[in-house]
């Protein structure tokens, strides 16, 4: 009896002591990360964005984000006058801090200045306010907000079932929450089948190709900071989408992934 | 019958005076006609032969017409009556084509009727090379007369090509029409005018000139326009679209060239269809030079004016209470573009309340009200009113001064002074503020800095499992509410749920007694708890007894084994009532098994 008791202590020393160490090592990486970012601040402020962007990058590719660190990015495209990719930039914080004030500004600042050909694309009326309205949701916001409007609809059902209000209120409840819940899962889905393949036109005047080479005839041009839709990729060439549903090959480089 | 031939002999002399009695009193006459007076060699010239108050002339054979030769088209018949005389006249038509270029003389002609010769006028061509410039309105250029269209062709003016920025300008298009052509639906020309503004075009004017010895309909159209920025701009070309019908020949059957078509005789396709062709007129463009307005000498308070104009300005009351409104009338009159026009400047407005100025353009003046509004009864004038404009007439700004015009200004009645709100006054408002533009500094902290997102929440298992639990909770909730419901409506269920609940704690209290041996006590509890159980189970009324078994039990289809068991127990129990002291403990523990084996069949089997 005594022994088990012991043999517990002695697992629960090691598991704490594990857990310790982990997050010490952690906290120790993203220490390390931090100094990373604070080194591109240091370059941003002395005007090296080359330097600056090449230290944010590195966190990038240890496998971190944030969405500072994407803003911060895009403001050191911006002053390389490179809008496209500041563009990108944007959006991708955009994904991350769908609230940020300053964001915003700042995207539509740059917007403003590059050509605007995708603007009569954009999209108006109901389902424009509905997008600008659920860009103000990450991904995961939006999941909580869709499980939030079924665990209401459960409650009401049990309010229903229990205090008896009146049917018709119950249904009119019913029906305004599935119908904000089907709008919102829609939304969703449209967002999360985008996730990871869209991209913004980085160069200031992008020749969309009718074939993945450099002798294919130019099919339409995309002017800097449009957004696309990336449908697949070849060998260093993107299929692209335009918001017009045109089709055509654009090479990698003069496009940014958000 | 005679009336009939009196009246038939009446008619025929009647006919006959009247065709006789011309030719007996007319002279006969003679005259040569040319359609033009000058021609080039390529051209052609119609000379018509009229030979008056005679029946039938002669085909005058004109050959050896000196420089031209000649070529009889066909002759055409005029009657006229005038005052009750008839007048005929036969034209004898011939086609001349120039064979030579000098000044010709062709005529006089002499010719013999009935034994009488007479004389024809004379008349002079010039044949030229190309057609000469003088005989032409200076206005038309030179290669319009070669070509093709001399028949139709435009001609642009523009009074000035050094110009100052928005100072009008006429500009004025001819559009010269042959005679001969039917042309329709002429529309407004159409001018490309990058770099001006083109006005309204007038009512259009149409008149005839003789252009070469031809006649012509010209339509003119008259506009302005203004520089919009300096610099040296094309103006036009105009474009004029119109309409022309032609008369199709019937033996051709398709028209023929441009060219055919004008050198035929309009008579001669005189049962032709029409066709109608759109055609478009094009004028010459015009480079116009535009300054801009001097920078020496603008007077200060110059907003752009530009013309020749005059101020009048009318002040209406001259006597007014405090509180009550002066209509201040500013009229500048004259030529120039009123547009650029702006309110004249005056000097201070600081005692008036003032409204936002109304003004009107008229067709040579703009008109602006100003309601004025004094604030206090020590205003003794309006102040002085300034306009200045820049004349491009005299190549310099103008300034207009108006004096201070008096007013007098008398207390206001009410005694609650002062009538005029306060607003804000125009000065008091500071200057807009233009903001600068750019991005928004970095963030100083990275925030929280993960890894990469690769999935997504809604992919995650815990929180696909999370979603299970309201749908549980919602079931659970449904079903204990519709058990506490039914156990506070449904007595019989009720009962029935409290008998197998209890019949536990019931049966360890009866083993209780069984230890300790108080046979009475226990055959008392046994009994009650059998009522009891019983009563709850099958919803029977309280103080069952053994009869319950074949009156309830039986017929529910239980078991005989349990019903004799139960039979047992109640008389057993009956017996212990009244001696309690013949039975042993083995008895009573086969008493306690036999109702621990009927609960026991009573819960399992659903009766």
């Amino acid at each position: 009896m005594k022994f088990i008791r012991i043999g517990r202590i002695v697992f629960l020393i090691i598991a704490i002591g594990g857990i310790l160490a982990s997050s010490l090592a952690m906290a120790q990486n993203s220490s390390g990360l931090k100094q990373l970012f604070y080194k591109g601040n240091r370059f941003y402020k002395e005007a090296k964005y080359e330097e600056a962007i090449t230290a944010y990058k590195e966190i990038i590719d240890k496998g971190y984000e944030s969405g500072s660190l994407y803003y911060n990015l895009g403001n050191c495209f911006f002053k390389k006058g490179e809008f496209g990719r500041a563009i990108a930039y944007y959006e991708k914080a955009k994904l991350l801090m769908p609230q940020d004030r300053d964001l915003e500004a700042n995207y539509r600042h740059v917007k403003s200045l590059v050509q605007q050909q995708g603007s009569g694309f954009e999209k108006y009326g109901v389902a424009g306010a509905l997008e600008r309205f659920y860009s103000r949701f990450t991904i995961n916001g939006m999941t909580v907000f869709l499980f939030l409007l079924y665990l209401t609809a459960v409650l009401l059902a049990i309010v229903f079932v229990i205090i008896k209000i009146p049917r018709l209120y119950f249904g009119m409840g019913i029906f305004a929450l599935t119908a904000v819940f089907i709008l919102t899962f829609f939304m969703l889905r449209e967002r999360s089948l985008n996730f990871g393949r869209q991209a913004i036109v980085a160069s200031r005047q992008v020749q969309a190709k009718f074939e993945p080479f450099e002798r294919a005839t130019t099919y339409f041009t995309l002017s800097e900071g449009v957004k696309v839709k990336i449908i697949s990729r070849n060998d260093g060439w993107c299929k692209i989408k335009r918001n017009d549903g045109k089709i055509g090959w654009v090479r990698k480089e003069q496009l940014q992934s958000i | 019958m005679l009336i009939k031939k009196i009246r038939f002999i009446f008619l025929f002399l009647l006919i006959f005076g009247f065709l006789t009695l011309p030719a007996i009193s007319q002279e006969i006459s003679l005259e040569v006609k040319v359609d033009k007076s000058k021609v080039s060699m390529s051209d052609k010239l119609k000379l018509s032969f009229t030979f008056r108050n005679v029946k039938t002339p002669p085909a005058y054979s004109l050959s050896g017409i000196d420089g031209f030769s000649s070529r009889y088209i066909g002759p055409s018949t005029v009657v006229s009556v005038v005052n009750g005389q008839m007048q005929s006249s036969v034209t004898q038509n011939y086609l001349l084509t120039p064979l030579g270029k000098g000044v010709f003389t062709i005529g006089p002609f002499f010719v013999n009727i009935k034994g009488k010769t007479y004389t024809s006028n004379s008349l002079k061509v010039e044949v030229t090379e190309s057609l000469s410039q003088d005989s032409v309105p200076e206005d038309i250029p030179a290669n319009i007369q070669e070509s093709l269209q001399e028949k139709i062709f435009a001609v642009m003016k523009v009074d000035k090509i050094k110009t100052y920025v928005n100072e009008i300008i006429p500009v004025n298009i001819k559009l010269y029409l042959d005679n001969r052509l039917d042309i329709q639906d002429i529309q407004y020309p159409q001018i490309k005018h990058e770099g001006f503004f083109l006005g309204e075009y007038q009512l259009p004017k149409q008149y005839g000139i003789i252009v070469r010895g031809s006649p012509y309909n010209v339509v003119e159209f008259n506009t302005t326009i203004a520089a919009l920025s300096a610099g040296e701009f094309n103006f036009g070309p105009a474009r004029i679209q119109c309409n022309m019908s032609v008369r199709r020949k019937s033996r051709s059957g398709m028209f023929g060239s441009f060219d055919e078509f004008f050198q035929d005789d309009v008579f001669e396709n005189f049962f032709g269809r029409h066709q109608t062709y759109p055609i478009a007129v094009e004028t010459e463009k015009k480079t116009i030079g535009i300054l801009p307005l001097p920078v020496e000498g603008r007077p200060e308070g110059f907003e752009g004016a530009i013309g020749n104009f005059t101020l009048k300005v009318d002040v209406e009351p001259k006597e007014v209470k405090v509180g009550d409104p002066v209509n201040l009338k500013m009229i500048i009159e004259g030529q120039g573009n009123l547009s650029t026009v702006t309110m004249p400047q005056i000097a201070s407005l600081k005692e008036f309340k003032t409204y936002e100025p109304q003004s009107e353009t008229k067709d040579n003046s703009k008109v602006f009200e100003q309601i004025l509004i004094p604030r206090t009864e020590n205003i003794t004038v309006i102040p002085e009113i300034k306009f200045s404009f820049f004349n491009p007439g005299k190549d310099s700004y103008q300034e207009i001064i108006k004096e201070p015009i008096a007013i007098k200004v008398l207390p206001s009645d009410s005694k609650s002074n002062p009538l005029v709100l306060e607003y804000d006054s125009p000065d008091s408002v500071s200057a807009r503020e233009v903001l600068g533009k750019d991005i928004a500094y970095i963030k100083e902290h990275p925030g929280k800095l993960k890894t990469k997102q690769t999935s997504h929440l809604y992919s995650h298992k815990g929180f696909l499992l999370l979603q299970l639990l309201p749908v549980c909770l919602l079931l659970g909730v449904i079903a204990v509410y519709k058990k506490s419901e039914r156990l506070r409506t449904d007595v019989k269920y009720a009962r029935s749920l409290r008998a197998s609940r209890q019949a536990r704690r019931h049966l360890f209290e009866i083993q209780g007694l069984l230890k300790q041996g108080k046979t009475g006590d226990f055959y008392d509890a046994v009994f009650k708890f059998l009522q009891e159980y019983l009563g709850d189970k099958f919803h029977l009324p309280k103080g069952i007894t053994v009869d319950v078994v074949d009156t309830v039990l039986k017929p529910k289809g239980i078991s005989d084994s349990v019903l004799g068991k139960v039979k047992d127990v109640f008389k057993e129990c009956d017996m212990a009532r009244f001696a309690p002291t013949d039975f042993t403990k083995k008895q009573m523990e086969e008493a306690l098994k036999g109702i621990g084996e009927i609960v026991d069949y009573f819960e399992r089997n659903k009766v």
